[in-house]
């Protein structure tokens, strides 16, 4: 199906640009999260997801994409990100100057899901352009171009944020998030943690659960110390390297403790934690 | 010039040395004055002099003559032993460890007393050395103590506080602090450090007192126990049965002799934690395997015993080391076998109880089961034994912690009604466009039960809400209700109600304030900070009176507005940068130069043809600090008090995050911190009206206040902090903190600052330039300000180069 709907892309555009998502990624649901953004697809409504790092945002858009056939432009924003930079520019070569489709129009010429990952890290001018195409007008205005695209009833928009960085300048305005639909995600619960940590590594159920039980306790230290506790993505990273024959301890402190932090105190109380539990 | 910065040379700390020699002339005068005082003969006073100066090591001399001095304001006598005992102290210890041990003997004079400090110092003899120095691998609490707060909050989830039991090996748990021993020497030899190992088994297992009821026992299940031949207690029984559960529990479980029901339960207990433990952590309970066998090999026996005592002491023993072992046939147990038939009975009904997951009923059972076997006919002869890692049961504790729980909270409940009572019947509506969003719509949930008051039906917490349907009516103009009887009423939290009533604080944070915080101060003396010495009162300033704010302005009209111009100025806006080599867009003219320049056959000048856009953001905060002592009335106050207006105006236009604190205070007890502007909030009128209020008070102790200063920035996340200090003078109060030694606490303070990556201002208002500000400020870190009345005018000036 995928395939399909690419063909109807307009000539200009390069098709391999997409992903095109042939396999069926893996994602387990929690709730009702696929249901809600089936329905969000169907009336046109752009969705936010939320939630920490590595708890599989990134994970459910693909597995969405695949699932309603349709090529997915991921962006990931970053603070210098501006807005020519997802909507298009013009480029210099030889002697004449070109335009060059940025990646959320491409996404709407193609009708496809754009995906906005991180959007608080953009900058605060680049956010309002999506403000148009999020609406129920759906259209992006390319100024420079002095012409306006429409999105086909293809076209959907996603974008994802962190609350936990609780910093009054990485906030999403008003105006931005009461133009989405928000999926709220968090970290699995524990059963359900340990089949994915199984599904994504191959790690055994008693390692999988041993991972989960130190993924909480670093949880619990959530602000004592901690910005964030290990997610899931880390728990599979370390689940891997164990796989691959790295000592769990090994494995338990580069994959996890050390990516978490560098204050050093911080880490030895890991270590203890870990001690505890291994 | 009205401005003097001297630079000054880094002090490494010999030259540090060479110029406190004086310091230590001083000491030594101080000394022999003190003697003279007590007849001391010269020739007496020569030598004990002479034997001051006979250390090697200069420093080591200063720290003797220090505590010599300190001793002799006492007792004259103290000082020739003292010196004896250092002496022979010196003989077995080296250098950095003879330090050590004296600053130990300066910990203990603070703390503690002079006969604490002089008996610590009299156990000179290399034998009791031994036992300070000896063991490497001795842990003190002080030093892990943080760590291990962090390891029970991580491992548990919970919130407890780590403190020192007081006594020798002795930890026990009130329900939300765990006291373990001070001092942990009972490993020693490489490897991983067991005596730390120790501590963190000491809080597991607290932690699974707490968290598996071991400390409140339900009663409730008795019934079932009647089966079991349990006799329900008697209405006599009943009516003098303790309420708190643990107590009540040991009413009836112990038959007279309560210590020996504690520990029996407390080992019977821990024989059920075991399973909750190896299942929380069972790394650490895999550890702890062998670290209780090696305990095991190491227990002492009980020693000679009556006969009556022996009894319980060898069963109690017996059931203990069975579970250091868990029971294993083959351990070094210490205690003859024919002595453990009893306890092994009770350990193997114990066992079968392990997964039973009822702590209560089951431990009941066999306390029963033991006092079948004894006739408890001495009560009161049981001395509790030495339960290591298990430590104690201190139901005392638990019970008056649960009681100031209860109290607080009933404190706080009373708190809030009083607040809702004081709120208009309509609530205001909350302004839309403000940053706080009304709270969406929340219907009751039937169900749940919710407190109406006033018509306003309030969601409360489960804890206060148990407490105030045991306590059966509510609070004077309450009632609880179901949510489902609630109607179409809106729902409040507390916070949200607070809110939208004005009112920032929650009802109870007063109690907090009232403790005040601990601060370290440097004592340079010594070498060494007297921990906890200070204690800092954060508080608001008393609003003044009269339109300050206001008058001040108009006094200065123009300047104002040249000021926020100016200030206006600094404020970074993105800037567009033409000509770049990459960038955002196509610098278009750059673009039609360089085509031009191609087609007339030129070569283009350069590949610079794009714009790019550049923002740098100011991420500033910046903290003042005013000196409001004493000395500052009149002119200093006023100027000071100009110069913040100024200062709120400028930053105002700038939009840097800034907060105004005042200090002062009287003596190490009572360091005042005064609130003018926090961080959040705005120049508003209340802000302004505080400003009016800045009035000179006592002394001026820097310290504390440059520290708590400090935690109050670093709380800010700023990119850039900036401490900015007004005062008129050297640091100086009540007590011994003027001279040097405020000079150096204060250079200390200012140390630790930069350390935590806050750049410290300092601005003093003097006439002349004093030797001792480059010392106490550091070079280029402060500004002289000779003219009182030139300050308003200067600040923000210093203020735009500081930051700019």
């Amino acid at each position: 199906m995928a395939i399909s709907k690419q063909k109807n892309l307009p000539k200009n555009l390069k098709v391999q640009e997409f992903m095109a998502i042939k396999e069926e990624p893996y994602y387990l649901p929690m709730g009702k999260e696929i249901k809600l953004f089936e329905a969000a697809c169907k009336n046109m409504i752009p969705v936010l997801l939320k939630g920490p790092t590595g708890c599989g945002k990134t994970r459910f858009m693909l597995h969405m994409a695949w699932k309603l056939g349709r090529p997915l432009v991921t962006v990931s924003c970053h603070d210098d990100l501006t807005a020519s930079d997802v909507v298009g520019r013009c480029l210099v070569k030889g002697g004449e100057t070109i335009w060059v489709d940025g990646p959320l129009s491409r996404a709407v010429k193609a009708g496809g899901i754009c995906y906005l990952d991180e959007i608080v890290e953009a900058r605060k001018d680049t956010t309002v352009v999506i403000h148009p195409l999020a609406d129920d007008r759906r259209i992006l205005p390319v100024e420079k171009r002095g012409e306006t695209l429409t999105a086909p009833p293809e076209f959907m928009l996603a974008i994802s944020y962190n609350p936990g960085y609780q910093s009054v300048l990485k906030e999403l305005k008003q105006s931005t998030r009461q133009r989405f639909m928000a999926l709220e995600f968090k970290y699995p619960p524990e059963e359900l943690e340990v089949e994915i940590i199984r599904h994504e590594s191959g790690a055994d159920e008693a390692l999988a659960k041993k991972l989960v039980m130190f993924a909480g306790k670093t949880r619990n230290l959530k602000d004592r110390g901690l910005t964030e506790g290990a997610s899931t993505r880390l728990l599979v990273h370390a689940a891997r390297l164990i796989n691959s024959g790295i000592e769990p301890v090994k494995a338990f402190e580069a994959a996890i403790s050390l990516s978490l932090t560098d204050d050093a105190e911080m880490l030895e109380t890991l270590s203890e934690i870990l001690d505890s539990i291994l | 010039m009205p401005q003097k910065c001297i630079p000054t040379p880094v002090y490494p700390e010999q030259k540090h040395l060479k110029e406190k020699s004086g310091d230590y002339a001083c000491l030594k005068d101080e000394l022999a004055r003190n003697l003279r005082l007590n007849f001391f003969e010269e020739a007496e006073i020569e030598k004990l002099l002479g034997g001051i100066d006979a250390f090697v090591d200069k420093k080591l001399s200063r720290k003797v003559a220090a505590l010599c001095c300190q001793l002799s304001n006492t007792s004259s006598n103290l000082v020739e032993r003292t010196l004896g005992h250092i002496r022979s102290a010196q003989a077995a210890l080296h250098g950095a460890e003879l330090e050590t041990w004296l600053s130990r003997a300066f910990d203990l004079l603070d703390s503690s007393g002079l006969q604490q400090a002089v008996s610590f110092i009299s156990k000179s003899g290399p034998d009791d050395l031994e036992k300070i120095f000896g063991n490497n691998f001795a842990v003190k609490l002080e030093s892990v103590s943080s760590r291990l707060e962090l390891y029970l909050k991580g491992i548990s989830g919970m919130d407890f506080r780590v403190a020192a039991s007081g006594l020798k090996n002795v930890c026990y748990t009130d329900s939300s602090t765990i006291y373990l021993p001070e001092r942990l020497d009972t490993f020693c030899g490489p490897g991983e450090n067991k005596n730390l190992l120790l501590y963190r088994l000491m809080a597991a297992h607290k932690w699974a007192q707490v968290a598996e009821g071991t400390l409140a026992p339900g009663f409730e299940g008795t019934s079932s126990l009647e089966n079991s031949g349990y006799k329900k207690p008697s209405a006599a029984m009943e009516a003098e049965a303790p309420t708190n559960p643990l107590e009540r529990f040991l009413f009836f479980a112990a038959f007279g002799d309560r210590d020996f029901a504690l520990d029996l339960y407390n080992i019977l207990e821990a024989i059920r934690l075991d399973s909750f433990l190896k299942k929380e952590t069972p790394g650490l309970f895999e550890k702890a395997k062998s670290l209780r066998l090696m305990l095991l090999e190491n227990r002492d026996l009980p020693a000679e015993l009556s006969q009556k005592e022996k009894e319980k002491k060898t069963f109690i023993e017996g059931l203990f080391e069975l579970y250091l072992a868990e029971g294993a046939e083959d351990a070094p147990y210490k205690m003859p076998s024919d002595e453990m038939l009893l306890p092994r009975k009770i350990w193997s009904e114990a066992r079968k109880h392990r997964y039973a997951g009822e702590s209560a009923l089951a431990a009941f059972e066999l306390c029963r089961m033991a006092a079948d076997i004894f006739s408890f006919s001495a009560p009161g002869s049981y001395e509790p034994a030495d339960l290591l890692f298990i430590g104690r049961l201190r139901p005392d504790e638990v019970a008056r912690e649960e009681y100031a729980r209860q109290l607080a909270l009933q404190r706080k409940f009373e708190g809030i009604v009083a607040k809702i009572m004081e709120m208009p019947e309509m609530l205001p509506e909350p302004a839309r466009s403000g940053e706080k969003k009304r709270a969406p719509f929340k219907p009751p949930e039937p169900g749940k039960t919710y407190l109406l008051i006033r018509g306003k039906l309030i969601e409360l917490e489960e804890e206060m809400l148990r407490k105030i349907s045991a306590g059966g009516s509510p609070a004077s103009g309450g009632v609880l209700v179901d949510g489902a009887a609630a109607g179409g009423r809106h729902v409040y939290r507390l916070s949200d109600l607070f809110d939208l009533a004005g009112k920032e604080e929650p009802p109870g944070a007063s109690v907090e304030k009232a403790s005040g915080l601990k601060y370290d101060e440097w004592d340079y003396r010594r070498g060494g900070y007297r921990k906890g010495w200070c204690t800092l009162y954060e508080q608001d300033v008393h609003a003044g009176h009269g339109p300050f704010v206001e008058q001040t302005l108009k006094r200065y009209g123009g300047y104002v507005t040249a000021l926020r111009n100016k200030f206006e100025l600094l404020r970074r806006e993105p800037r567009l940068l033409r000509r770049q080599m990459d960038g955002e867009d196509i610098d278009m003219d750059a673009m039609v130069e360089a085509l031009a320049d191609m087609k007339a056959g030129l070569l283009p000048s350069g590949e610079d043809l794009f714009v790019r856009y550049e923002r740098k953001e100011r991420d500033i905060a910046a903290l003042f600090l005013l000196d409001m002592s004493g000395s500052t009335k009149g002119w200093v106050n006023q100027a000071e008090k100009e110069s913040v207006v100024l200062m709120c105006e400028a930053l105002q236009a700038l939009g840097d995050r800034y907060a105004i604190y005042g200090f002062s205070g009287m003596t190490r007890g009572r360091c005042d911190f005064y609130r003018i502007k926090s961080f959040e909030e705005v120049f508003g009128p209340a802000v302004k009206k505080r400003i009016a209020g800045i009035d000179p008070k006592d002394y001026t102790r820097m310290g504390p206040a440059i520290r708590h200063a400090n935690s109050i920035l670093e709380k800010t996340g700023a990119k850039t902090r900036l401490l900015i200090v007004l005062s008129d003078g050297k640091p100086e109060d009540y007590d011994a903190y003027k001279g040097d030694y405020g000079v150096e606490d204060t250079r200390k303070a200012l140390m630790e600052a930069r350390e935590r990556g806050v750049h410290p201002f300092c601005i003093t208002i003097d006439k002349e330039a004093r030797s001792y500000l480059p010392r106490m400020y550091g070079a280029a870190n402060y500004i002289l300000i000779d003219n009182v009345r030139k300050l308003p005018g200067r600040i923000p000036e210093i203020y735009r180069r500081l930051t700019a």
